[in-house]
């Protein structure tokens, strides 16, 4: 029998409430379901929001009662708040979480880099911001409620899987006992130590980096502004390095290298934790009084999957990639993956595409991870440096950037960013995308720009495909009905919008969504001429662009992207 | 081959230097040194590919 603890976990400033277990007494019938999920941490429930988007229903099994215990993501960058305000959950984050951008690093007491994170006018969410992993999955959790779409069940731990011809038998065990749940496609979100893929039997590559770290959440009155500080090898722990991130509630997180020869357990031990915050708080100057909420120690890794779809499994975030804490690169990461495959499922299993569709999510995020593993592993090894000759390099870096400016770069940590799907099979005319000086190149994810009413761009991103038609009424508004139409005749939803500097004002037969361009910003960022033509995928990504287009042109890139057509389009 | 490119007098200022700097720094600190020094060196020459070739020809026959 399942006994997850029923108790609410203990913190010092978020007071979890613990949910009733599912009872299988209240299945009527055999139990199955569209997609079920396994996990319901932060990417388990966004796939949950997003499959939902496109209309596929689905079954979310968490083994716990509340919440994370702590939490290990803290950090979701521009692109995450993208992705969360496509789930329609975003309003909630922004009123709590703490926005910043920059972010500064010290040597010996001195200040040897700083950077500041890009950002405009026409971006509606910082770089980067900061909120617990408590109040996000709250907040996941509260919108699933109200989705009639998606069933949470709480205290559901899944004890064997089969997988059978094109389904999978679940046997879930509960507080009340066990029972039997059918999926036509299982999605593993249960975490870094995913028991999916573990029964499975599946093996990550990539690699294991030496070197403990702490995570320690306290409580404390701090006169600091929401910014990354990083200290290099400081007095109290020679040649390691500590982390500051501030937390909304007073939470700051101090993250620290453990010395050489430290044990998790000897670094969880109340004195030497308490010894070592207090060190961090004679370092930056702040010696205040604190309470510790959660404490935890860690270990890089940069491992993926080499494959996230096994027959009817489907892995995402954690389950399928376990990656440096250094650049923000769990979660987000994580966020992207959902994003990619909601789509892609909903039309391989409304019958519209075919399997090979599916399979370029695999491909995609796959090949993502492993650039990421990549750049990841060159920020961990400059914070726990895997040699003695990228220590001494690494010394030798710190060293000359007390006096020169040269070497001052390679202290940057590679901040997570959206991937370019480049030379995915899901891109088509790229003559047409070379014939651009600039702009959102296939591949990229679509740029924001604030409008005239205040309101931004992705913000009237709807679920569906997006032509994105920029016109002035001239000689390109003949061609205009002809597509519009065609998106409309189109077998998936093809959301239309025309941008217009100069005749804003909707006409019979209009495109879904007009939006005024007063000053020609939009144009300017997708450095589109009149008659231009985007194609954006779903999940926001440019797959095919034209300077002129013709209605024959967007169904076949349509066509190619939605999986309906595996065949090359020049 | 490292090609040479300093006139001898000039090579041989450059190995004074080196060498009084390395007797000047502290024994614990001269592997640093060396390697600040050929951070920076590499960083003037301004091309990887010829600090590659530098960094095999000096691995040969220590």
């Amino acid at each position: 029998m399942h006994n997850p603890v029923s108790e609410p976990r203990p913190s010092v400033f978020y007071t979890y409430a613990i949910h009733d277990p599912f009872n299988p007494a209240s299945i009527k019938g055999d139990d199955s379901a569209k997609v079920v999920i396994v996990g319901a941490g932060p990417i388990g429930m966004t796939t949950a929001l997003h499959l939902a988007r496109f209309g596929i229903p689905s079954v979310v099994l968490e083994q716990e009662l509340q919440v994370s215990h702590g939490s290990r993501a803290l950090a979701l960058t521009r692109r995450s708040y993208e992705i969360l305000e496509q789930a329609g959950v975003v309003d909630r984050f922004l009123s709590k979480a703490l926005p910043w951008r920059s972010g500064n690093s010290f040597y010996r007491d001195k200040q040897v880099f700083r950077m500041e994170l890009p950002h405009d006018d026409d971006e509606r969410f910082f770089p980067v911001t900061n909120l617990q992993q408590q109040y996000i999955e709250e907040y996941l959790a509260d919108a699933i409620k109200d989705n009639p779409l998606i069933e949470l069940r709480w205290g559901c731990k899944v004890t064997s899987m089969e997988q059978q011809p094109d389904k999978v038998r679940l046997r879930v065990d509960t507080p009340f006992g066990e029972y039997t749940l059918t999926t036509g496609w299982l999605i593993a979100a249960d975490g870094g130590r995913s028991a999916i893929r573990k029964a499975l039997n599946l093996r990550m590559e990539g690699t294991s980096y030496v070197g403990n770290f702490v995570i320690a959440d306290i409580k404390a009155d701090l006169p600091l502004p929401t910014e990354r500080l990083c200290y290099f090898d400081p007095e109290w722990s020679p040649g390691n390095n500590a982390l500051i991130h501030r937390a909304p509630d007073n939470i700051w997180r101090f993250d620290f290298r453990l010395p050489e020869g430290t044990t998790a357990e000897q670094a969880l031990v109340p004195a030497y934790l308490h010894d070592k915050i207090e060190r961090i708080l004679e370092m930056i100057g702040h010696p205040v009084p604190w309470e510790l909420d959660w404490a935890t120690v860690y270990s890089a890794s940069a491992l993926t999957l080499g494959e996230y779809i096994h027959d009817r499994v489907i892995f995402v975030g954690d389950a399928a990639h376990v990656l440096p804490i250094f650049g923000v690169r769990g979660a987000n990461t994580g966020f992207q993956d959902c994003e990619n495959l909601a789509w892609k499922l909903a039309l391989v299993e409304k019958g519209i595409a075919n399997r090979s569709l599916l399979e370029t999510y695999s491909s995609e995020r796959v090949r993502a991870a492993r650039e990421i593993c990549d750049e990841a592993g060159k920020t961990t090894r400059f914070m726990t440096p895997p040699s003695f000759g990228f220590r001494l390099m690494r010394d030798a870096v710190l060293s000359l950037s007390l006096s020169q400016d040269f070497p001052r770069d390679l202290l940057h940590w590679r901040t997570s960013r959206p991937h370019v799907y480049t030379g995915s099979p899901l891109n088509s005319f790229p003559e047409d995308d070379a014939r651009f000086d600039g702009g959102v190149a296939c591949g990229q994810s679509a740029c924001n720009v604030k409008l005239d009413d205040g309101s931004y761009l992705l913000s009237h991103m709807r679920a569906g495909f997006h032509l994105i038609c920029f016109s002035e009424g001239g000689a390109e508004d003949q061609e205009l009905p002809r597509l519009l139409a065609a998106a409309r005749q189109a077998n998936i939803p093809v959301v239309t919008i025309r941008i217009s500097r100069s005749s804003p004002q909707a006409r019979p037969g209009d495109a879904d969504i007009v939006l005024h361009d007063s000053n020609g910003r939009i144009a300017k960022k997708y450095a589109a001429i009149p008659g231009a033509a985007y194609l954006l995928r779903p999940d926001l990504h440019v797959c095919a662009r034209w300077r002129q287009t013709k209605a024959d042109k967007f169904d076949a890139a349509l066509r190619v992207a939605s999986g309906q057509n595996t065949g090359s389009v020049q | 081959m490292i090609p040479k490119v300093m006139t001898t007098a000039d090579i041989e200022k450059a190995f004074d230097l080196i060498a009084e700097h390395v007797d000047s720094v502290e024994e614990g600190k001269r592997m640093l040194f060396l390697a600040k020094a050929c951070l920076c060196l590499a960083n003037l020459v301004g091309n990887a590919d010829r600090v590659r070739d530098v960094l095999d020809a000096c691995a040969q026959d220590l």
